[in-house]
């Protein structure tokens, strides 16, 4: 029955009769370029409502706490002009991650990451600034390709990981709430940029004025999360760049949360890091696609290191 | 953005594909009209994220409609409502627009929440694994055999009430 159920369900599918509309394109065309237009109008208007508030608010320089958040009718503006400049800018975001552990830790998580596309790398480097194990992901309709250098144990492998590797997906900011025992850190900083876009797109975060990082008056926004008693739980805070909206350093502060730090990927591969961060910092850079730069995004093999099989 | 390029790569895309495009849409919409608005909305972040797109801009589309699909990609577009960006085929459906009345369970699928639909045609017209409907989706395998499961079994449910509400004969009989 539930067959038979199934087989018509498809071949009514199958029936559905369609007819594309004639300038289906040219309408999905014109459409982008009047959300350009307009986004960038309303950005605008958004950037003096912004300055203004930011102003009136009197942010210090230090902590970065919702107190003085301008209106959300503002924040709307820079956000969507955020969203839009992550998801148009066309360059390669380069970041570098900083963890604070709580006590000593025999691996460093501490490194460089690059993402253009569906290409990304991470580079892990031991407590003596070595690179310790070098990460390229290039996502394809296939799967996952990934290629793995291990550096201790001078081998490397490559594989295509066809199902994704936990069997839920990661959490996002959007997901942090009640005290969840995540891991967090991990996850956000495999892929930071994700996770802000999740951030603002569910609202998480705020505006909260300005403040001075990496030399420019930055715009910083905030998503304060606390636990169901009310504490703090999890803050975020980012630092935007006024005039390009693209980010230019995110902290997560874990607030004494303990939360482990090694991904599920590299569990499976027997280099399970589980060490309690309390903080993590990643600075932005935004560089153009040229061919040196792309060449970034994929691991290089020294010299004599030896290819193994990998982790299924 | 390169205008051109883009536009003759997807106008190609969809003088090839186009059909099969709009109906996976049409499917996941519930409607011809919405099916149409659905295909647009994702072409147009097609063109968005063009110079990002790496490989087949094809896959690339799908993905966009299922992950539009799955998100109730109408409330998400209500900004554009605001600005009056947004188009009004509304004004244009006469009944027309819709699926056709006689396909019967297609009309049932516009009643399931957006993520049982798309779980729902995505493993049974897209023919995708659970594996890869979970990460056309964004979500785990898991929920992907609950929503496609309860899916499955709410129009089950919805086709046998429709079809017993819909027979003269079941007011009429009298035993």
């Amino acid at each position: 029955m539930s067959i038979d159920f199934e087989e018509r369900l498809r071949s009514e599918m199958a029936a559905v009769e369609v007819r594309p509309r004639p300038g289906l394109v040219r309408a999905a065309y014109r459409d982008c370029q009047r959300r350009w237009r307009v986004t960038r109008a309303v950005a605008a208007a958004g950037v003096a409502a912004v300055t203004a508030g930011g102003t009136a608010a009197g942010l210090g320089a230090a902590g970065g706490g919702r107190a003085g958040a301008v209106p959300v009718e503002t924040a709307a503006y820079v956000v969507s002009h955020v969203t839009g400049a992550l998801s148009g800018s066309g360059e390669i975001a380069y970041t570098y991650t900083q963890y604070a552990l709580d006590g000593t830790a025999s691996r460093n998580l501490d490194g460089p990451s690059w993402k253009y596309g569906d290409q990304s790398r991470e580079i892990y480097l031991t407590p003596a600034g070595q690179p310790d194990i070098d990460w390229g992901t290039t996502q394809t309709s296939d799967g996952d390709v990934q290629l793995v250098v291990n550096y201790p144990a001078r081998t490397w492998y490559r594989l295509v990981a066809r199902h994704p590797v936990s069997s839920s997906a990661p959490p996002d900011i959007c997901d942090l709430s009640g005290g969840k025992e995540l891991i967090v850190p991990r996850d956000f900083t495999a892929d930071p940029q994700t996770q802000i876009e999740a951030g603002l797109r569910c609202g998480v975060l705020t505006l909260a004025g300005h403040q001075r990082v990496g030399g420019i008056d930055a715009l910083t926004l905030v998503a304060q999360l606390t636990d169901p008693q009310g504490k703090p739980f999890l803050t975020l805070t980012l630092w935007v760049n006024p005039s390009s909206y693209l980010p230019v350093e995110a902290k997560l502060d874990t607030h004494g949360h303990m939360f482990t730090g090694a991904s599920r990927q590299r569990a499976s591969n027997g280099d399970i890091v589980a060490v309690p961060v309390r903080s993590v910092t990643v600075t932005f850079t935004w560089l153009p696609p040229t061919r040196t730069n792309l060449a970034l995004l994929t691991p290089a093999i020294p010299t004599g290191f030896r290819q193994v099989t990998g982790e299924p | 953005m390169d205008g051109e390029q883009p536009v003759s790569v997807l106008e190609d895309l969809l003088a090839a594909k186009g059909e099969q495009l709009l109906r996976t849409a049409v499917l996941l919409a519930g409607s011809h009209a919405d099916g149409e608005d659905l295909l647009q909305a994702a072409l147009e972040r097609v063109f968005r994220h063009w110079r990002t797109i790496r490989g087949d801009p094809e896959g690339y589309l799908r993905r966009t409609l299922y992950h539009l699909a799955a998100d109730g990609w109408r409330r998400k577009g209500a900004w554009r409502a605001r600005l009056g960006l947004l188009h009004q085929p509304e004004a244009l459906s006469d009944g027309t627009g819709d699926v056709d009345r006689r396909d019967h369970l297609i009309r049932l699928l516009r009643a399931l929440p957006p993520r049982q639909r798309t779980a729902v045609v995505l493993r049974y017209w897209e023919e995708l694994t659970e594996a890869e409907t979970a990460r056309a989706m964004g979500c785990s395998a898991g929920t992907v055999k609950a929503a496609a499961s309860r899916g499955l079994r709410r129009l089950r449910e919805l086709s046998a009430l429709d079809e017993n509400d819909g027979t003269p004969q079941t007011t009429g009989r009298t035993g």
